[in-house]
């Protein structure tokens, strides 16, 4: 994968860097004055890929920062970096075509951070996940209240009724007494009268014993149905319980979460303030042991959030009426497939499992020594002075240990003298400034034995490292520190390269700080070698580190008020860099020796670039001839030259549009300023770079008439186009377009001496001209 | 006495000889006729393209240096008739370049005017001549009248290299000249071919044609038959059919020819333009 751009947010003065993308051909420099902010970019890079910040990169407004970086996964697919059984169809199937991954590392206020994927349709899709299921969620609660309500009013309804019930039941009991004392009455009456009357009484209890019974088993029957409602709802109710409880214990969870990570802090303060290393031992103990209980209680925390989902979605199965049994088990099934699923920080993380390694560059406290143990390399004793630098050495010559146990001392001197001669060719590439005289210094490693000098390691092996030149041989430390500065970068940006296949960014905070301008330049040429197998983003402001011809390479970094300290950090890329201010720019002003934008030779605007001196013979000309005068002709020495003239001309904030004959070698100068200066934005490129389609060079626009008549001076049949005919006679075209002017001034020809043909082509190009002429 | 017989016989068989040859010669160009028929635009293409037309080819020997090419190209229709320097066999070669370079032009699409392709084919013929204007050089050319008719706009462009056209529009004839210079070397530096354009309208007709018909000697008193009594037979006979116009002009061409010699190629072409429904 390839880190196309990057987005950083809130890091130290950079509030919104806005997307900045990399130079296409993998290098790309920061220039800037000092405290523009070029290293917090480089640190937020690597925050993004360590993803550790420190408390000084906070902003005063305790925001907190967000870096997002963008990736060409380029030959690999999608799938090769996501496993598609994790996927489900839907998400699947937006992934397929993605050929661009956008990450996003976010800090929060406990400083840890997330990493998660941006790209609108993934987080549209799990969006969409996330409010069908806080919907559920919300619908369940909702419906959960409404139940255990309704089992409330059931409840309060059946004591009602069975307090009636009970009360129907007294009632009655008493007209059964009633009844039977009437009974007794009319059995003890003698006189008929009294009979009557008793008998009228009895009776009229009886009526009334059949209407108590009548209401009470109203009464009973009011409670029966109560009760049975009670137990219809009485599913639901419970699993609204159980739901009730679940979602009680996460709000505990939650609780004890907080109160758990309190107390990671506070023991985590005490840590950082132990004064003594008994204490902090002590501290170191309980430390771990609360950092245990933490992710005990994230661990419980989650899985409770887990199962209160879960219980939901079996609430809302069963309100919707199935049986409790199915809807469980449905719901177990399609949470452990959920489960199985990559969620959206799964994705993000899974990604980043294949972006390149980004490794930060800032000093080389390693600095290659004069000598080292063999011990010490193969026991890899990081301690030891120079390890690193002695390692990395070792690396790029393809030693290993194995290499170090031939017994046979004579044959393994020899096989070191056959490498030395090789990496002394190869870093001698780099290495090109003179020292002293006229010779070059030359890296060398010899195996040596301790002599009795030094008993305690007499007769043990060491490597032995020298700087040569023609005449002398000195120790690395007998050195410039420039000059071991410039090796030990050396080796470990080569060691680097070879270390392993990952793909890497290497981040380099102001290479060669202590190098002289000449060596500073070799540290451009192994950029130069590296910018294949790596990526390279570095900070500078020595004009040696740029590289004038390739200005699209560099990002502006400067504060938005270069007056105020504390303002915000913008970064201009190449197309913007006529933005950016003069101090910023002060390394390619430096570079190009005079400011062009002061000189009369190239106008403020107007300026046309054009492919080679011949065009600008002839477009002068013809353009004189019709008394125009808007436009400004400025010849590179040929198309491949354009990016660089434009490159100067956006550096001095001159404007121009770029005039393209249609050839194979124009095109691919329209294909390279498309990614370099107009970095693919259509747009831009189009109002600025005009394509003389159908013509292979300038000539083609003379009809073959007057290119014989004007220009060749010969009367012969040219079937060919004009552009065919000079290349397969072998013409000058120089002579030509001279011979054409002379032609003009002698002969006073006018431009309507030309046929048609010709004219119509002309017009017909500087009307197009005039068009993008401001 | 046997060496009058040994000469009568040595005559004789030379004689024979002679007739021989000539005889093979005869057949020899008669079979080249059929190449350079084959070349010209047939009948039945012809019919296809034009309905109504005529097509007078009266070659002066067996093959002729005059030749009639019509093609078309999406909404273009290219009429050309043209009049090669000399007759008989050098003048059927030239046709037969003529032929090649112009399909080679116009079936590479690289005109966008009757002139340009004149202007092209021009530069090819100088090229297949390698003619540089130097004077031992061999000077030969075409004449040539080409029309260029969009069938979409009805609009006719017409290129001349010395030839003209004639366009009859109810009764009033219209000459479009041709330029003053061949295709092939001329004693002048090139020059563009000058494009005329001429909205056609739905009836109008076009005439094509080589120098062979104005220029053959004839009549009461021997003389050329000349332009503008051409002119006028053309008007004259404008309103009848095309094929009853062909044979007025072939009746016209004997009667003033008489027994005079045919002096030389004799060729025109002659539609009625319908506009495209």
């Amino acid at each position: 994968m390839k880190l196309l751009s990057f987005n950083i947010q809130n890091y130290r003065s950079i509030i919104n860097s806005g997307w900045t993308y990399l130079a296409y051909d993998n290098i790309t420099a920061l220039i800037g004055q000092n405290e523009s902010g070029k290293t917090s970019v480089l640190e937020a890079l690597r925050s993004f890929y360590e993803d550790k910040i420190s408390d000084d990169v906070l902003r005063s407004d305790l925001t907190f920062p967000t870096v997002s970086c963008s990736f060409d996964i380029e030959d690999r697919k999608i799938f090769d970096l996501l496993n598609p059984r994790l996927l489900p169809d839907q998400l699947k199937k937006i992934l397929e075509n993605k050929k661009e991954i956008t990450l996003s590392r976010e800090w929060n206020q406990k400083k840890s951070s997330t990493i998660k994927i941006i790209d609108k349709d993934v987080m549209e899709y799990f969006e969409i996940r996330e409010k069908e299921k806080k919907e559920l969620e919300s619908k369940v609660q909702e419906e959960i209240d409404k139940i255990l309500e309704r089992v409330e009013v059931i409840l309060k309804d059946m004591e009602l009724a069975e307090h009636d019930k009970e009360e129907a039941k007294t009632q009655l009991n008493n007209w059964y007494q009633k009844r039977d004392e009437a009974k007794k009455t009319r059995r003890k009456a003698r006189k008929n009268d009294e009979k009557i009357m008793t008998q009228q009484e009895y009776e009229s209890t009886l009526k009334i014993c059949s209407q108590k019974e009548d209401e009470f088993n109203k009464k009973v029957k009011a409670f029966e149905d109560i009760k049975m409602q009670l137990q219809d709802i009485s599913e639901k109710s419970s699993i609204c319980k159980s739901c009730n409880e679940i979602i009680e214990r996460v709000a505990q969870a939650e609780k004890e979460l907080a109160k758990v990570y309190n107390a990671m802090k506070d023991t985590e303060h005490l840590f950082e303030i132990c004064s003594n290393d008994k204490e902090k031992k002590a501290a170191y103990q309980k430390l771990q042991a609360v950092r245990f209980e933490y992710s005990q209680a994230v661990k419980s925390y989650n899985e409770l959030k887990e199962e209160s989902l879960l219980q939901k979605v079996i609430a809302s199965k069963v309100f919707n009426g199935q049986k409790f049994k199915i809807a469980e088990e449905e719901a177990r099934i399609d949470s452990e497939k959920q489960k199985k699923y990559y969620r959206i920080e799964d994705i993000g993380k899974e990604l980043f499992k294949h972006i390149p390694v980004f490794e930060f560059f800032e000093d080389f406290s390693s600095l290659l020594p004069n000598k080292i143990d063999l011990e010490d390399l193969l026991m890899e004793n990081q301690g030891a002075e120079g390890y690193k630098a002695a390692q990395n050495f070792l690396r790029i010559a393809g030693l290993d240990a194995e290499f170090f146990r031939e017994k046979n001392h004579r044959i393994l001197k020899q096989k070191i003298e056959n490498l030395n001669s090789d990496i002394t060719i190869n870093f001698q590439d780099y290495w090109r400034q003179n020292v002293g005289k006229d010779n070059k210094i030359r890296l060398n490693f010899e195996l040596e034995h301790y002599d009795y000098t030094v008993p305690e390691k007499s007769g043990k092996p060491y490597l032995e490292f020298w700087i040569k030149d023609k005449q002398e041989r000195l120790y690395p430390k007998q050195r410039s520190r420039g000059v071991r500065w410039f090796l030990s970068f050396y080796l470990e940006l080569k060691a680097t390269a070879r270390q392993n296949s990952m793909e890497r960014v290497l981040l380099i905070d102001e290479p060669g700080l202590s190098l002289h301008a000449r060596a500073q330049e070799d540290v451009l040429k192994v950029f130069e070698d590296l910018k294949d197998s790596m990526q390279i983003v570095y900070s500078t402001h020595s004009p040696h580190l740029v590289d004038i011809n390739k200005l699209y390479r560099i990002l502006a970094v400067q504060r938005t008020d270069e007056n105020v300290e504390n303002s915000d950090t913008i970064i201009l890329d190449a197309k913007s860099l006529h933005s950016a201010s003069l101090d910023t720019l002060s390394p390619i002003y430096s570079l190009m020796g005079t400011r062009l934008n002061e000189q009369q030779f190239i106008q403020k605007k107007n300026n046309v670039l054009i492919e080679d001196a011949v065009s600008y013979y002839y477009l002068t000309t013809i353009y004189k001839l019709l008394a125009f005068e808007d436009a400004f002709f400025l010849p590179a020495s040929n198309a491949s030259n354009i990016p660089i003239l434009v490159n100067i001309l956006v550096g001095w904030k001159l404007d121009f549009i770029i005039l393209l004959t249609d050839n194979d070698e124009s095109r691919n100068v329209l294909d390279e300023l498309k990614k370099t200066i107009f970095i693919n934005d259509e747009s831009n490129s189009k109002d600025k770079i005009l394509m003389m389609k159908g013509y292979n060079c300038i000539e083609d626009l003379f009809s073959v008439i007057d290119f014989k008549k004007y220009i060749l001076h010969k009367r012969v049949g040219i079937t060919e186009s004009i552009s065919e005919y000079i290349e397969t006679n072998n013409l000058s075209r120089t002579i030509l377009a001279t011979e054409f002017i002379r032609h003009v001034q002698d002969e006073g020809v006018k431009f309507s001496d030309f046929d048609n043909e010709t004219q119509t082509n002309f017009k017909n190009l500087f009307n197009k001209l005039k068009s993008y002429l401001k | 006495m046997s060496l009058e017989k040994d000469l009568k016989e040595k005559i004789s068989y030379q004689k024979g000889e002679i007739d021989r040859q000539r005889k093979e010669l005869t057949e020899s160009i008669k079979y080249a006729s059929y190449i350079q028929n084959a070349l010209l635009t047939s009948p039945h293409e012809l019919k296809r393209l034009l309905p109504e037309h005529f097509v007078i080819f009266i070659p002066r020997d067996i093959v002729s240096g005059d030749f009639y090419w019509i093609t078309k190209r999406k909404s273009d229709l290219i009429i050309a008739v043209a009049d090669c320097t000399g007759h008989g066999v050098p003048g059927a070669f030239m046709s037969i370049l003529g032929i090649t370079l112009l399909s080679e032009i116009v079936n590479r699409a690289c005109y966008n005017s009757a002139s340009s392709i004149l202007n092209q084919l021009r530069e090819s013929v100088m090229r297949a001549l390698n003619q540089r204007g130097i004077e031992e050089e061999q000077k030969d050319g075409i004449d040539m009248a080409l029309c260029l008719v969009n069938t979409d706009t009805n609009m006719l462009e017409f290129s001349g290299a010395f030839n003209p056209i004639y366009i009859v529009k109810k009764n009033r004839l219209i000459e479009m000249q041709g330029d003053k210079m061949p295709i092939g070397i001329a004693a002048l530096e090139e020059n563009s071919f000058t494009n005329h354009q001429y909205n056609l309208e739905e009836g109008d007709i076009v005439y094509l044609f080589s120098d062979g018909f104005v220029d053959q000697f004839g009549g009461p008193d021997g003389k050329k038959y000349k332009y503008q009594p051409f002119r006028n037979l053309l008007l004259n006979i404008s309103s009848l059919p095309m094929h009853s116009q062909k044979s007025e002009l072939i009746k016209t061409f004997k009667q003033w020819k008489g027994n005079l010699a045919q002096l030389d190629d004799v060729l025109m072409f002659g539609f009625r333009y319908h506009i495209k429904v």
